[in-house]
């Protein structure tokens, strides 16, 4: 897991989607723990409640959980919530850019098409 | 839950006024950034804190008394600054070892470990080591006295980046296992700026901000686009500044981000903490 | 509390190694004298006085050379101007007491080792041609006691006063110390045979006047002592008027 942080959004928020991005990978599988609140902001120079409000969003979306004593867990399904989260926010974060690119360089919905299934088969 | 409290601060050097009436508050457990240009009164500040310098009017505060002279509340800080005010012909060792008599809380095993880590030689002379080396020794101090308040001004003078990211990680493992306070004054803002948790910034020896860094980020946006439009869109707003290149500009503008009523052609940024200090700091 | 820590920052080194590499110098120069004038032929025969062979020097080079540092590294490790304060007066008492133990020490032995030669040595030189008519009326304990009391008071007031002017080049700036520099000695060098020349009579009597409230003149050491303790106490107070609210300057 490598985080690259852009100043556009607040920091804890795309550290929660970094981490949303690691459980989607696999890179935390569901009821594995992932790294403590010091672990993760030793590692990225964060200050740990910066770090801990990220994890917390996640936790309230149940897509970890504590364990008392031994730290936080990916919940059972996890990967499955998040599927239909991103899929939620696919239109609006993907496809309204994506558009709108497409007008100002006279792009037709057709021609976008086409690319789309290029991207797919490459 | 401690706190340290400037009330009314002034201070003046013959008629340069360095600070007018400072009144601020230090919570227990936080990472404060100091933040200010060269000349604002960082350094004068966190000295008057320490008792280095007395102030013309005001008092500082530890737990709701004033420090006054008082060594108990004086323990509870460490200072390090730009200068060096250990003898000369002290070594690292002895000064690891005095600490140790001065401040009970000092720990010495720890201080080892980190000159370890950093490739600090203890049996040097303090005033033979490098200027970034003088830092590390004395941020090694300052994170091994285990004092509530740590108050670190430019602790990564002469560092190189790996050394940063060393104290940086070094700084927050230990805040993580215990949380202490710790106000740093830097340069280097884009450095700090995920570490601290609440920022003061500085200007003319004036407190202009002194907020959570996240609702400081918050205030401001900067819009960019054709210069007409922005203008258009900027005016009756707070513009901080302008950047121009050509036709196309980008504002920097104070208040909340206005999300959706926004003209075409213009594209809305956060400013990240650099980018808002060097405005709300020019001219 | 930081009192204990700071006497010992204050005391460890000289009393551990600037004291014992002085006197330790005293030793080596008396036992090569001892031994060239046993060993060789050459006739050799001299008095040395306290004045020049005694802690007199090492008091003020101690006074001016750890007062700035130890100042400093204090402040650096969050002693208050309170403690150092009390601290550095504590400091004095004790390293003046071994100062003076150590001369009677160096003098006892240097009386002992030139017993057999050609050579004396007086470490109380001084209080011997003050007070001698004085002395030579006491008991040996009496008289033991008085140069111990004579040299105590001596060295605490000289460790007092240095330690207060080294504390003021510390406060002063560049300008002041200049002034202060060149204008003292010129005072003394300049400005008092000035003035002895222009009012002789109003200066003799000035003079004589102080050396008897001192004891210097009428042989009365216990005097002596009072006027060092009362200087002493003046010394110290203006150290800690200027040091109580000392800035740092970088």
């Amino acid at each position: 897991m490598d985080l690259r942080f852009e100043e556009e959004r607040p920091i804890f928020i795309q550290l929660a989607e970094q981490l949303e991005d690691g459980i989607l990978s696999g890179a935390f599988p569901e009821e594995s723990q992932i790294p403590s609140t010091t672990e993760i902001s030793v590692r990225f120079k964060m200050n740990p409640a910066t770090a801990l409000k990220g994890i917390n969003i996640l936790v309230e979306d149940n897509i970890i959980y504590k364990k008392r004593g031994l730290g936080m867990f990916v919940s059972k399904g996890a990967v499955k919530v998040l599927r239909e989260k991103r899929k939620s926010q696919f239109f609006e974060r993907y496809i309204k850019s994506l558009a709108s690119e497409a007008k100002r360089l006279n792009i037709s919905a057709d021609e976008i098409y086409e690319m789309i299934k290029r991207g797919f088969s490459a | 839950m401690s706190s340290l409290e400037l009330i009314g601060i002034s201070k003046s050097f013959g008629n340069v006024k360095a600070l007018d009436d400072i009144n601020l508050t230090f919570e227990e457990g936080k990472i404060y950034g100091l933040l200010g240009r060269n000349g604002a009164g960082k350094t004068t500040m966190l000295k008057i804190i320490y008792e280095m310098l007395f102030p013309n009017s005001g008092a500082v505060h530890m737990d709701g008394h004033a420090i006054g002279g008082n060594d108990t509340a004086l323990g509870k800080m460490f200072f390090i600054g730009e200068k060096n005010y250990f003898p000369e012909e002290m070594k690292v060792e002895k000064a690891f070892r005095l600490m140790n008599d001065f401040r009970k809380d000092f720990d010495p095993a720890y201080a080892n470990r980190l000159a370890d880590a950093f490739g600090l030689n203890i049996k040097k002379k303090i005033k033979s080591l490098s200027t970034g080396y003088a830092s590390i020794f004395k941020n090694i101090l300052a994170l091994a006295s285990n004092a509530p308040f740590i108050l670190l001004d430019e602790p990564v003078l002469g560092l190189d980046a790996n050394h940063r990211d060393m104290f940086y990680k070094f700084m927050i493992e230990k805040y993580s296992e215990s949380p202490f306070t710790a106000i740093i004054s830097t340069h280097l803002i884009e450095e700090v700026a995920d570490v601290v948790e609440h920022v003061v910034i500085i200007r003319n020896g004036c407190i202009i901000r002194d907020e959570p860094r996240e609702s400081l980020l918050d205030s401001g946006y900067s819009v960019s686009g054709k210069a007409d439009t922005v203008r258009a869109f900027v005016s009756g707003r707070e513009v901080l500044g302008t950047d121009a290149l050509g036709g196309f500009e980008t504002a920097y503008v104070l208040g909340e981000c206005p999300k959706n009523d926004l003209p075409e052609g213009l594209e809305i940024s956060r400013m990240d903490l650099q980018r808002l200090f060097i405005q709300l700091t020019n001219s | 509390m930081k009192l204990v820590p700071t006497i010992r920052y204050n005391v460890q080194d000289i009393i551990t190694k600037t004291i014992p590499v002085y006197y330790g110098v005293f030793t080596l120069i008396f036992l090569t004298l001892f031994s060239m004038s046993k060993l060789t032929s050459l006739y050799m025969a001299g008095s040395f006085s306290g004045a020049s062979f005694n802690s007199t020097v090492l008091i003020v080079v101690i006074g001016f050379v750890y007062t700035r540092s130890s100042f400093r590294y204090l402040t650096q490790m969050g002693v208050s101007k309170r403690t150092q304060i009390t601290g550095k007066v504590i400091s004095i008492l004790l390293i003046s007491a071994v100062a003076v133990v150590m001369d009677r020490l160096l003098e006892l032995f240097a009386e002992f080792l030139f017993k057999s030669t050609e050579m004396t040595y007086e470490g109380s030189g001084i209080a011997f041609s003050l007070f001698d008519a004085y002395l030579s009326k006491l008991g040996p304990v009496a008289r033991e006691m008085t140069l111990i009391g004579l040299g105590y008071t001596s060295r605490v007031m000289l460790l007092s006063a240095t330690v207060f002017i080294a504390m003021l080049y510390v406060r002063m700036n560049t300008a002041a110390k200049v002034i202060v520099s060149v204008g003292i000695p010129v005072l003394a060098f300049v400005g008092m045979p000035a003035l002895a020349m222009l009012i002789p009579e109003q200066m003799a009597k000035l003079i004589h006047t102080i050396a008897e409230i001192t004891g210097l003149s009428n042989g009365l050491p216990i005097r002596s002592i009072l006027w060092m303790t009362g200087g002493t106490v003046i010394f110290m107070m203006l150290y800690s008027l200027i040091t109580r609210r000392a800035p740092i300057k970088d």
